[in-house]
């Protein structure tokens, strides 16, 4: 297998657990330095360290806090450029899901979800730039969700967020791309992680019916491809929505 | 050895992937808390650092009762064998002894499960009275083997496993007359009660029901059997047993759940001596013709042994005064939402009914359930429920009624804490009537 970020300085939020540990997995396994964020759940957060020790990549750099603070925002992308002279790859995979219907789903749960998943990709990309513009490179990768758009009956704040980003991703790749920065977002299908977790079997059979390649998708298929995305491989693409869905 | 860290941090999601992905999948849309990683002081803390207050009554002591976990390390730290080949086993020998002293019962048949001890007080009731007929009654919840499930209130927990065994029928709930026409012929081996029927929607049996039981099976030479998983250990407040002060005491006690601490699987069949020698007492082969392997092990015995220490008088009578503060309490707050019915039940076990809210968009439909798997029940428990793990409540819907919900509190509770849990299920059910 070809290594496309050999070298690469990476930063994944929300990196230890589900999709976003597959993809700092996947890019230790390209040849990547990673860095990358965590809440609170500091087992998973040291179990995906060792994983990442194990596969042979350089020591990562563990960040625990909150996306939806500026401070820790501006101190894990000063880690990682003080650790390794500048930061190449930011991911923004840190997000809430809660499943709730619309009668049930009060103020507060709509601000923290909007919270995390846009003010979250806000402040890290803002913070990541500073030093992307400086040196006029870079490559940012917001992760979006299918549900912001179609087939499933998702929760209106997730699929909101979801939305969002999409339009804070195309906005972000007009502004920076004179920079040389490309901003995209990778919309997965339904994963064996994450939303589906909490999907009633129901609701599953129908979105696997609607599905032309009939299953859900693995985090480690969406982890090569958000490796490709953000490598030299795919240097002409910016503010684009990737959709990896199985044909939806 | 397996880690434990690994086990809390991984092991949740083997469980949706190799024991019941249906259990996971209706835990994480009904926002259950899952991810539970520690027990401190009497709550659950989840990897988050929520903290949660468990009303299921397994753990009765709370969750690892210091005293309860002592006892098992000490044991632990002896040479003496769990289990014994003879099945001659000392620690089951002094369980039952102290048994017979907190309920006069003096003879006991151990199990993991309540469903086990029924199961051996249905066998134990058919060897001594060869008779056929066993009468349940209607709303039981009594275990899941085939002797229990047969006697299974109607409905989802029962009907898909029939053919039942035979002989086993229900007598409508409290109906006196039902039961005098049932008992009649004289062919029936035993009558089942649950003192206060949990799933079937906490509803304490009424007190002529309990007379007319009691005479009627002495009368008619049936035995009179009470399933007191739910309500033994003290939950009632009226004892021991909730059916130490009955006009008859039951041929058969059954215990569970509490009884092993909440820490250890322990079930035991209490009757007496002179009955089960009648029963079993011909021959050797007789004796043992009921039997399990692993129903009874030192180290279940010795956590039940602590938790009969733990379960002093004065608990028991905090029981019945913490649970009576508690229903008054809840009753007063509640009186006045057109969605409040009432709060029933005794001592620490209680059940309070609601109405559903008269919304299309609150429906389980719209909640995202399947409404093929809801069986036609009330959507206004889980909704509660569901409201309640926010506010750090553990509650629990009762499995053959749906319109309740479910608190069986651990004995050292806090008032406090209940004084918080009131206010709590105010709000919310304010919360749920606003949603209309």
């Amino acid at each position: 297998m070809s290594k496309l970020l050999e070298g690469s300085r990476c930063l994944v939020t929300g990196g230890s657990r589900g999709l976003g540990r597959a993809i700092s997995l996947a890019f230790a396994r390209h040849g990547a330095r990673v860095a990358f964020t965590y809440r609170r759940d500091t087992a998973s957060a040291d179990e995906t360290a060792r994983m990442l020790r194990d596969a042979g990549a350089p020591e990562p750099i563990v960040l625990q806090g909150t996306v939806t603070d500026s401070a820790h925002a501006k101190q894990a992308v000063d880690a990682v450029v003080s650790a390794w002279g500048a930061i190449d790859v930011l991911v923004n995979c840190a997000a809430v899901m809660q499943v709730l219907p619309i009668s049930l789903l009060e103020e507060q749960d709509f601000d923290n979800v909007m919270a995390v998943n846009v003010k979250g990709v806000y402040l890290f990309s803002r913070a990541a730039l500073r030093p992307m513009i400086r040196a006029k490179s870079g490559s940012i990768l917001n992760i979006g969700n299918f549900s912001s758009e179609r087939v499933i009956e998702a929760p209106v704040h997730y699929a909101a967020s979801k939305s969002a980003v999409r339009g804070l991703t195309e906005a972000l790749a007009r502004e920076v791309g004179r920079y040389g920065i490309r901003v995209n977002l990778l919309a997965p299908g339904m994963l064996d992680t994450g939303l589906a977790l909490g999907m009633p079997q129901h609701r599953m059979r129908e979105y696997i019916d609607q599905c032309p390649m009939h299953r859900v998708g693995r985090a480690d298929e969406i982890a090569e491809l958000a490796a490709f995305l953000v490598s030299s491989e795919s240097s002409f693409i910016s503010g684009a929505k990737i959709a990896a869905d199985g044909g939806l | 050895m397996e880690s434990h860290d690994d086990i809390l941090r991984a092991g949740f999601d083997e469980y949706r992937e190799f024991v019941n992905p249906l259990i996971a999948q209706r835990a994480a849309l009904a926002g259950e808390p899952i991810k539970i990683v520690a027990a401190r002081d009497g709550l659950l803390r989840d990897v988050e650092g929520h903290e949660f207050e468990d009303f299921h009554g397994t753990q009765a002591f709370d969750h690892r009762n210091p005293t309860i976990t002592a006892a098992i390390r000490e044991y632990l730290s002896t040479s003496a064998p769990s289990w014994y080949p003879s099945r001659v086993n000392p620690y089951a020998g002094r369980l039952a002894r102290r048994l017979y002293e907190r309920t006069g019962y003096d003879n006991a048949f151990f199990g993991c499960t309540g469903s086990d001890a029924i199961e051996a007080a249905l066998k134990f009731a058919r060897m001594l009275t060869r008779r056929p007929r066993i009468l349940g009654l209607e709303g039981a919840y009594h275990g899941c083997t085939f002797g229990s499930v047969s006697l299974m209130a109607k409905g989802y927990l029962r009907d898909p496993f029939g053919p039942f065994v035979q002989g086993t029928e229900s007598v409508p709930f409290g109906d006196v007359d039902a039961l005098a026409a049932a008992l009649a012929p004289g062919d029936v081996a035993c009558v089942v009660v649950e003192p206060v029927q949990g799933e079937g929607g906490v509803r304490a049996l009424p007190e002529p029901f309990i007379e007319a039981l009691c005479e009627l099976t002495q009368k008619h030479g049936t035995l009179l059997v009470a399933d007191e998983v739910q309500t033994g250990m003290g939950r009632t407040g009226r004892g021991v047993l909730a059916t130490e002060r009955w006009p008859r005491r039951p041929d058969v006690v059954v215990m569970a759940k509490q009884l092993g601490g909440g820490i250890m699987p322990l079930s035991v069949m209490l009757t007496r001596r002179e009955l089960f020698l009648k029963a079993y007492g011909d021959d050797f082969a007789s004796g043992e013709s009921h039997n399990n392997t692993l129903g009874t092990t030192a180290i279940s015995c010795v956590a039940a042994l602590a938790a009969l220490e733990l379960l002093t008088p004065e608990r028991i009578t905090r029981n019945q005064e913490l649970g009576a503060w508690l229903k008054e309490s809840l009753r007063d707050a509640l009186t006045g939402s057109p969605l409040f019915r009432e709060v029933r039940g005794v001592g620490m076990m209680m059940g309070v009914a609601l109405e559903p809210p008269d919304h299309p968009w609150v429906s389980f439909e719209h909640l995202g359930f399947e409404t093929s798997g809801v069986h036609g029940q009330s959507l206004i428990s889980p909704l509660m429920c569901h409201r309640l793990y926010r506010r750090g409540f553990f509650c629990f819907t009762c499995g053959h009624d749906w319109s309740l919900f479910r608190l069986q509190p651990r004995f050292d509770i806090p008032k406090e804490t209940l004084e918080r849990f009131v206010l709590a299920v105010k709000d919310e059910l304010a919360f749920i009537e606003g949603l209309q």
